[in-house]
């Protein structure tokens, strides 16, 4: 028996939720901030994919908690990269 | 460019179905600016929704303080682009008349757009011009 407790599966799937929201935000705002003109609105867009990115990978990791999890090296490591704007 | 110093309900008006004119295009940064930063406005409102609702699902202590963080975030985000669109004049909380009114022009916008025939096969202008050519 493992001493680190898993997610409940209710738990996994608001997580699961959550993490897809946060990658269709994160898509939107890093090709909506190609569209913009505006430099304040610019600005904020690109910080909000950045810290995004961040919140991606918190919840990735939580995930990794769940039953249903796909170990993480089975995955191809070109899928999983995300590389940040500047 | 003079279109930020304009208020937004000067730029917002019934647009004309000849997009391909260029004279049509006046205001267009404007008009593309508001709708993107209204839709990240909703987004970032969902996204505290959707948060909140997690939180009340889960359980688990290392999963919550993680949630209640980005939630905290959210929050400020939020803020932030609410701040940005009030000051810039494409939010009015505090004149409903204002608001109702840039609702109104919006809702007539995409009401046009819609109707438009975006993308078609010819975009030639020839013909609108003398040529002589053809």
């Amino acid at each position: 028996m493992s001493t680190k407790k898993t997610l409940a599966p209710h738990e996994a799937f608001e997580l699961h939720e959550l993490l897809t929201f946060k990658n269709v935000c994160a898509t939107k705002a890093v090709t909506m901030s190609k569209l913009v003109k505006d430099d304040e609105l610019k600005t904020l867009m690109e910080r909000d994919f950045n810290s995004s990115v961040e919140q991606i990978k918190e919840l990735q990791s939580l995930l990794q908690n769940s039953d249903y999890a796909v170990p993480e090296n089975t995955i191809k490591k070109s899928e999983s990269e995300i590389t940040p704007i500047h | 460019m003079s279109y930020d110093r304009k208020s937004i309900n000067e730029i917002k008006r019934p647009m004309n179905s000849d997009y391909l004119e260029l004279e049509n295009a006046d205001g267009m940064p404007g008009l593309v600016d508001s709708t993107v930063a209204l839709d990240f406005l909703i987004a970032a409102k969902t996204g505290i929704r959707n948060l909140a609702f997690a939180l009340t699902e889960i359980e688990d202590s290392e999963a919550r303080a993680i949630i209640t963080s980005l939630l905290n975030e959210q929050i400020d985000l939020h803020t932030e682009i609410s701040d940005m669109m009030m000051q810039k004049g494409w939010f009015h909380p505090y004149n409903v008349k204002e608001q109702f009114k840039l609702d109104q022009i919006s809702a007539k916008t995409s009401l046009r757009i819609a109707g438009l025939e975006l993308f078609p096969g010819d975009t030639s202008r020839l013909g609108t011009f003398a040529t002589p050519n053809y």
